[in-house]
C-alpha cells in the first residue's frame, strides 16, 4: 500500500544509474558513510550498532557453555539469528518480517560460516574447553531497526564488529572427569580474563545490485526497488570469495557473474579497510571513555 | 536470607534514593522511515518507538467509522535479557503489554480527528532492567508527538513499589524480583487523569495510598523531561528550517 | 519572529478560557478551557469571520504535521484505477500539495463527474484508466473509498496518455488530442490555469 515511485522517478533512477549518476550523488561503486558502537549491550559478551544511511542495525555475541556436537568434539558452536522488527517498517508487524529474517540469517550464516561451520570466519576450535565435553556456543543475535536497503552487507560488518568486541571468558577446570560424568568448572569473572576473538578472517559482504544493465554497490531502498537481479558476494581480506548468494527473478549471464565476483573482490579492499578503522575509532572511543 | 533492598544510610541497591527516579535519556526522529520515533531509557532500561500513520485501515473489517484506529505492538529483543531467551512474538506477556500501551494511548490521542484511518505504534525493547511497561509508554508517547499526531496531553508512565517497608520509585529488575508489590501508573499530567494503573502482590490500603502517591509525582517529573525533550527537539528543527513561518 | 516573542507548546499545556479565545489549529477545547494538541509555538490572530465566537483566535503551529489525510473539502490528486459503467476508483497520491505515505482509496460516480447533465454521462468518455485527477473529497465515503467529485472546472483529468503512448495536449472540457497520431479521445478535462 506504500505510495511507490512515479513512472518520471523510475525514469530518473534507472536512467541516471545507467549514465552512472546516482540519485545521492555516488559513485556506482561507493558505500555509503557508516558508523559503528561498541560494546552497547553491556550484558552480552560483545556488541555493536552499525548505522549507514538510514539502515540502523545492532548485532550482540552470547557465549554460553554447552556440550559440542558428537560428530564434531573439538568444535564449538555458532548460531546466527537475524529478527527484522516492526519499528522497520509496518510490514513486519506480527510474522510479516519472518521470511526476510530467515532469509539474511541464511544468508550469512552461509557467508560467515558455511554449512557445517566449518568455515574461516571464525576458529571454532578456540570454543573448546573440554574435548568432548564442554564448549562455548556463540549465539549471535542480530536486530533490524530502520532499514534502507542493503541489510546484508550492513548486518555482516556488524557481526564482524560485535564479534571483535567479543570476550570469552576463561574457565578453570576444577576436576578432571572420567568419561561419563560432569566436569567442574569455574568461570572467571575477571574481565582481564576475557580473550577476544582474532576477527581478521572475518569477511565481509557486497551487495552487487544489477538495474538495468547497470550494477552498483550499496544500493538504497529505491535503488532495491527498481532492481531486476542482486549478487551479495562475502570476500574475506585475503581476498577469498567466501560465500555467494543470489536474488531477484533475473537470469545472469555467466560472463556478467564474474565479471561482478571481481568487482566485488575490488570494492571489498577499501570496505575491509573502512570496516577496520571504523572498529579501531570506536574501540578507542570506548577506551576513553572508561 | 531476604535481600536488603534498602542499606542502614538508607540508599538502594544501585546507590539511589528511595523517591529517586535513574537516569533518563530520550531522543526523537531515530528512525528516518517513520512517520514519529523515538528511544527512552530509564536507567539501563532501553526501548525504541516508532508510530506509523495515519494511513488507511488495512483491515477492512476493523475498521472505525468515526474515529481512527490504533494498533500497537510490543516485542522484545532476544539479547534484551541477561540469559539469552528465543522470544516468540505473540506469546502472552507480550499481547497483554502491547495492549495495555494500546489503551493508555489511546486515551490520550483524539481518534475522533482522524476517522477511518489506522495508526501504529512498535514498540522494541533492546534492553531490560525493569520498568519496561512505563519505558515503552513513554517511548510511545515522544513518538506520538514526533509524528505530530494530536493528542490531549503527553503520557508519563513510572512504577513503584514496597519493599523493606518503605515506598519506592521506579523499580529496577532486582527490586521487581524482590517479591514486593509493583505498581505501574500511566497519568495524563496537566489534566490530571490516570489511564493506566496496574498492581501485583498484596499491599495494605494505607501503604497503597503512599505508593500511588510516590508513582504520582514519579509520573510528573518523567512528564516534565519528555515535555523539555519535544521542546528542544521541535525548536533545534524550527531553527534548522530558518524563520519559523506561520 | 525572534525567539523571546516565541512561546513554545507541548500537548495538554492550558493556553486560555474558551469563552476568551476561539480554538483553532493545534487545540482542543475541554471543560470551557482551551488546551494545546500537538508541539509548536503558540500563535494568536484575529478570528475567522465565519467564526462563532468572537475571541481571537488560537493556534499552535510550527511543529512537525501528521501525514496527509483526506478530509471532506480538500482537493486531492490520484491515478484512475478500474473504470465501470457508474464508478471510476482512484487511487489518492496527493492530498493538497503534501504526498501521501501510503495510498487512500476513493471513487468518483456517475452523478458527481460534472455538474450539468449528470444523468447522461459516460464514465469511459471521462476517465481512462492510468489518468491523473485533480478531484475533490465529498465525504468519508462508504467503507472502502472516499467519495470523489470532479464537478467544477478546475477538477478532472490532468494529465492522460494517449493509445498511441503519447502524453495528450487539453483541446476543450471535452477531448484531448495526441500529439503524435493528432486523434482525439474524449475526457472530462480539468481547466487548469
Amino acid at each position: 500500500m506504500v505510495v511507490g515511485l512515479s513512472a518520471a522517478e523510475r525514469r530518473y533512477l534507472t536512467d541516471g544509474i545507467a549514465q552512472g549518476l546516482r540519485n545521492d550523488g555516488r559513485g556506482l561503486y561507493d558505500f555509503r558513510a557508516f558508523s559503528v558502537e561498541l560494546a552497547i549491550i553491556p550484558q552480552a559478551n560483545g556488541s555493536a550498532r552499525v548505522r549507514l544511511g538510514a539502515t540502523d542495525v545492532i548485532t550482540s555475541v552470547k557465549a554460553e557453555l554447552g556440550r559440542p556436537q558428537a560428530s564434531r568434539p573439538s568444535q564449538g558452536r555458532v548460531e546466527i539469528n537475524i529478527e527484522c522488527s516492526s519499528t522497520a517498517a509496518p510490514q513486519f508487524e506480527g510474522r510479516g518480517g519472518e521470511d526476510l529474517s530467515l532469509e539474511l540469517s541464511r544468508a550469512l550464516y552461509r557467508s560467515l560460516l558455511c554449512n557445517n561451520g566449518t568455515g574461516p570466519a571464525i576458529d571454532l576450535s578456540a570454543l573448546t574447553v573440554i574435548e568432548g565435553k564442554l564448549c562455548w556456543n556463540l549465539f549471535i543475535d542480530g536486530l533490524v531497526l530502520s532499514s534502507d536497503g542493503n541489510l546484508l552487507d550492513v548486518l555482516a560488518i556488524a557481526v564482524k564488529a560485535a564479534l571483535s568486541n567479543t570476550g570469552i571468558p576463561k574457565v578453570e577446570v576444577t576436576s578432571a572427569a572420567a568419561a561419563e560424568q560432569e566436569a567442574d568448572f569455574e568461570i572467571s569473572d575477571n574481565p582481564d580474563d576475557f580473550s577476544g576473538f582474532d576477527v581478521s578472517h572475518v569477511p565481509v559482504i557486497i551487495t552487487l545490485t544489477k538495474v538495468g544493465r547497470t550494477y552498483i554497490v550499496d544500493a538504497t531502498e529505491e535503488e532495491e526497488s527498481q532492481m531486476s537481479s542482486a549478487i551479495s558476494i562475502a570476500v574475506n581480506s585475503a581476498g577469498h570469495v567466501c560465500g555467494i548468494t543470489k536474488r531477484g527473478g533475473a537470469g545472469l549471464d555467466p560472463s556478467v557473474l564474474l565479471d561482478m565476483i571481481s568487482v566485488a573482490k575490488e570494492v571489498s579492499k577499501s570496505l575491509l579497510s573502512t570496516v577496520d578503522a571504523e572498529i579501531m575509532a570506536a574501540e578507542s572511543r570506548g577506551d576513553d571513555q572508561m | 536470607m531476604a535481600l536488603e533492598f534498602i542499606s542502614p544510610e538508607g540508599l538502594r541497591l544501585d546507590g539511589r534514593r528511595p523517591a529517586e527516579i535513574r537516569q533518563l535519556r530520550a531522543n526523537l526522529g531515530v528512525i528516518d522511515k517513520a512517520d514519529g520515533s523515538a528511544t527512552f531509557e530509564m536507567g539501563n532500561t532501553k526501548v525504541i518507538a516508532a508510530v506509523y500513520g495515519p494511513h488507511e485501515v488495512q483491515n477492512r473489517s476493523q475498521q472505525l467509522l468515526d474515529q481512527a484506529l490504533v494498533k500497537c505492538e510490543y516485542s522484545m529483543a532476544n539479547f534484551s535479557t541477561g540469559d539469552r531467551r528465543r522470544k516468540q512474538k505473540g506469546d502472552r506477556r507480550s499481547v497483554e503489554i502491547s495492549l495495555v500501551i494500546r489503551q493508555s494511548m489511546e486515551a490520550a490521542i483524539m481518534t475522533h480527528l482522524l476517522p477511518r484511518t489506522q495508526i501504529d505504534i512498535f514498540v522494541h525493547v533492546l534492553q531490560a532492567d525493569g520498568g519496561t511497561r512505563s519505558a515503552c509508554i513513554n517511548a510511545a508517547s515522544l513518538a506520538l508527538a514526533d509524528a505530530g499526531i494530536p493528542m490531549r496531553d503527553i503520557v508519563a508512565s513510572c512504577a513503584s513499589g514496597y519493599l523493606n517497608n518503605t515506598p519506592l520509585l521506579d523499580l529496577n529488575y532486582l527490586e521487581d524480583s524482590g517479591g514486593g508489590p509493583d505498581v505501574t501508573i500511566a497519568l495524563l499530567p496537566k489534566l490530571d487523569k490516570i489511564t493506566l494503573l496496574q498492581m501485583d502482590a498484596k499491599l495494605p490500603l494505607e501503604m497503597f495510598e503512599k505508593v500511588f502517591e510516590l508513582g504520582n509525582k514519579g509520573c510528573v517529573a518523567i512528564a516534565n523531561y519528555m515535555r523539555n525533550v519535544l521542546l528542544e527537539n521541535t525548536k533545534d528543527l524550527a531553527f534548522a528550517r530558518g524563520v519559523v513561518k506561520v | 519572529m525572534t525567539a523571546a516573542m516565541e512561546k513554545w507548546r507541548a500537548p495538554g499545556e492550558l493556553l486560555g478560557w474558551a469563552s476568551e479565545y476561539t480554538s483553532g489549529r493545534g487545540t482542543y477545547v475541554w471543560n470551557n478551557k482551551i488546551y494545546a494538541s500537538v508541539v509548536g509555538i503558540e500563535v494568536v490572530s484575529q478570528p475567522p469571520v465565519a467564526a462563532e465566537t468572537k475571541g481571537p483566535l488560537i493556534e499552535v503551529v510550527g511543529g512537525k504535521r501528521h501525514g496527509a489525510v483526506p478530509e471532506p473539502g480538500l482537493v486531492v490528486t490520484g491515478k484512475v484505477g478500474k473504470v465501470t459503467g457508474k464508478t471510476a476508483s482512484v487511487e489518492i497520491v496527493c492530498v493538497g500539495s503534501r504526498v501521501v505515505k501510503e495510498k487512500f482509496s476513493g471513487i468518483v460516480r456517475q452523478q458527481d463527474v460534472r455538474a450539468t447533465e449528470i444523468d447522461k454521462v459516460e464514465m469511459y468518455n471521462c476517465f481512462r484508466p492510468g489518468d491523473i485527477i485533480k478531484a475533490e473529497v465529498l465525504s468519508l465515503g462508504d467503507a472502502r473509498s472516499y467519495f470523489l467529485t470532479t464537478a467544477k472546472n478546475e477538477l478532472g483529468v490532468v494529465s492522460a496518455t494517449s493509445v498511441a503512448g503519447a502524453k495528450m495536449v487539453p483541446v476543450s472540457w471535452q477531448e484531448m488530442m495526441c500529439p503524435i497520431t493528432s486523434q482525439k479521445e474524449l475526457r472530462k478535462v480539468a481547466k487548469v490555469v
